[in-house]
């Protein structure tokens, strides 16, 4: 086993509680059809996955680099490349992961329902699939992919953005500018993320291929730019207080 | 702190990177298989049952006039006369092309003809003209227009009009009120939020406390606010029946189909004859039945009738009339297992079929394995 898998693999059993709660919040969401009333338990269980994908990111992204555990891993003999490679691998698939079960089991579990065809209609429509169309061949598998790559890019954003807050000098890291960097980058997530929806507003139609083609490729050179922004702060910046 | 050397990376030495972006790949394409799967199942390939099971599922109670599978569409035209609307295998448009033939399968000239009826509703269904002048003698208030015809009455659906929408936002989804012969405001004013209309008796959500004098007041409503009945009119604009605080152990109204009221409790459904009910001899309840059969028309004497295939509360779409023109009309059928039954709910075919059209003068449309067949139903007129 080379380094960076070695690596992948300390990541992993960083974050398996985490990736496991995610996983079984989402997959509890089959149950959420069973009657109308069981419906209200999918915002806690949202709620639930999201609060543990938080938490594996800042094990990942922060406390392993600038916390409590950053001295135990900044002796590991593995360059930058392989540990930033590692733990936005670790948190996209984590995370995909999480997101895939929870894709599956509310279908499953609205398959099963009595009203989950209404609901289930209403979801794959709103995802520019339909069953009896040509597009569900093409327009899902590649809604799949472009997913994928959004969620991995989103991973490398986070530690992007993380790695360059902490690398600004001491005196300038506070509260509000934390609030501010958390603003921002939101902000600059969401503008990325909305341009497929962009796409579709400027007349693209919604069962267009082209459309999750190229938010793919967007998200795949995104991530690349990410990735080597990231390293070069860590070779240039990085210091542990 | 440890300095780190730079190193160069090639994430596709990475085991985990590997198997990982290989496995989401395989999903991609397992769910683009399964599309094409689902689309070629849907897509009209269909198995014609052998004769042995088209026997099981006539049970005696029909002849096959067009086998299964002789054409990819059948409709029924004009049943009295014998016409029928067929489109040939391999024609899956959407179009309305039907050839119109006779019940040996020979093209017959037919031309569907408009009712002969002197006051004729446009197509912008904003006016109604007098056939015999070509004249216009009603059009409606800007924004309103015609909805349908019961007997002598138009129902107006008046939720669009202009009269009220810069007065006040609208939240109620729709209104209907009723217009006589005359193109007086009937009915006594009613105004309802739903209406179902056939031949003999129209069903109505009357919504309480408006009229049409007072209609305004339905505008600034709350989805939640007012309240609404369910009453059954007859031609003569008489009530037949209204479903008011649900005292009947029978439950409440949830549909008509003809001259069938269907009554429903959440465990049984009861099949009243509302030409009882009008004459008040005699019990005007056909059946109860706890194996609950929806969507039945009994013009001809036949209905057409289903159960559901899982044991779970009956879906309120499929009730009363229905409306083949609905696209996910045949994806609904699926849901329940068909058939034909006679007017006292026995039944005329197996309850096998997986789909079937409302029956005219004794012929009916079903589906079998995604096949359609016409056949005479013995037992209806």
């Amino acid at each position: 086993m080379n380094r960076l898998d070695k690596c992948i693999k300390i990541n992993f059993r960083m974050v398996s509680n985490e990736i496991g709660i995610m996983c079984v919040a989402g997959g509890a969401m089959c149950l959420c059809f069973l009657s109308l009333i069981m419906l209200i338990i999918i915002p806690v269980l949202a709620i639930v996955q999201l609060v543990f994908t938080v938490k594996m990111y800042k094990k990942l992204f922060y406390t392993g680099l600038y916390g409590e555990t950053a001295l135990l891993y900044q002796s590991l003999p593995v360059t930058w490349e392989e540990m930033t490679v590692s733990r936005i691998f670790t948190a996209g698939t984590g995370n995909l992961m999480a997101q895939l079960v929870t894709f599956i089991c509310m279908a499953a579990g609205a398959g099963l329902s009595s009203f989950g065809e209404e609901f289930a209609d209403i979801f794959f429509k709103a995802w520019s699939m339909t069953l009896e169309t040509s597009g569900f061949q093409t327009l899902v598998p590649l809604n799949l992919l472009a997913a994928a790559a959004s969620i991995y890019r989103m991973s490398a954003f986070i530690l992007m953005a993380i790695v360059l807050y902490n690398s600004r000098p001491a005196g300038k890291r506070g509260d509000w500018s934390r609030v501010a960097a958390f603003v921002i980058g939101g902000a600059v997530h969401v503008a990325i993320s909305s341009i497929d929806d962009l796409l579709h507003f400027l007349g693209a139609p919604m069962t267009s291929l082209w459309v999750p083609v190229l938010c793919m490729a967007i998200d795949i050179v995104l991530t690349v730019v990410f990735y080597r922004v990231t390293v070069r702060k860590l070779y240039t910046c990085y210091a542990l207080n | 702190m440890k300095t780190r050397e730079r190193g160069s990376l090639n994430i596709l030495r990475s085991r985990f990177i590997v198997i990982t972006l290989a496995a989401v790949l395989c999903i991609a394409v397992g769910i683009g298989a399964a599309g094409k799967f689902m689309q070629f199942k849907s897509s009209g390939t269909w198995q014609a049952p052998d004769d042995e099971k088209v026997r099981q599922l006539l049970a005696g109670g029909g002849e096959i006039v067009f086998p299964f599978g002789k054409y990819s569409d059948v409709v029924i035209l004009d049943g009295q006369k014998g016409i029928f609307g067929v489109k040939k295998n391999g024609d899956d448009s959407t179009s309305g092309d039907y050839e119109a033939v006779d019940a040996d399968g020979r093209p017959v000239d037919y031309k569907a003809k408009k009712k002969n009826e002197r006051f004729q509703l446009t197509d912008e269904k904003t006016s109604v003209i007098d056939t015999a002048t070509g004249k216009d003698v009603f059009r409606t208030v800007t924004g309103e227009y015609i909805a349908g015809r019961f007997g002598g009455y138009w129902i107006i659906d008046g939720t669009g009009s202009e009269e009220f929408k810069e007065v006040h936002d609208k939240i109620i989804t729709s209104y209907f009120y009723a217009l006589d012969d005359k193109f007086n405001v009937a009915l006594g004013g009613m105004i309802f939020s739903d209406f179902n209309a056939g031949s003999s008796y129209m069903l109505v959500q009357e919504e309480m406390g408006v009229s049409y004098k007072t209609r305004e007041q339905l505008y600034g409503r709350s989805l939640f606010g007012g309240s609404t009945e369910k009453v059954v009119i007859n031609l003569a604009g008489r009530e037949i029946y209204r479903d008011d605080d649900y005292k009947d152990e029978d439950g409440y109204i949830r549909g008509i189909a003809g001259n069938v009221m269907i009554k429903g409790n959440g465990k049984t459904l009861t099949y009243i004859d509302l030409d009882k009910l009008t004459e008040g001899h005699g019990n005007p309840v056909i059946r109860s039945e706890e194996k609950i059969m929806c969507r039945m028309d009994f013009e001809d004497g036949s209905a057409a009738a289903c159960i559901p295939r899982a044991k779970r509360e009956s879906d309120n779409r499929m009730l009363g009339d229905f409306a083949p023109e609905n696209s996910d009309a045949e994806k609904q059928m699926k849901k329940y297992k068909w058939g034909f039954v006679d007017k006292n709910f026995e039944p005329l075919t197996s309850m096998d079929f997986d789909g079937a059209y409302a029956s005219e003068n004794g012929y009916g449309v079903v589906i079998y394995n995604g096949a359609k067949a016409l056949i005479r139903i013995k037992g209806g007129s």
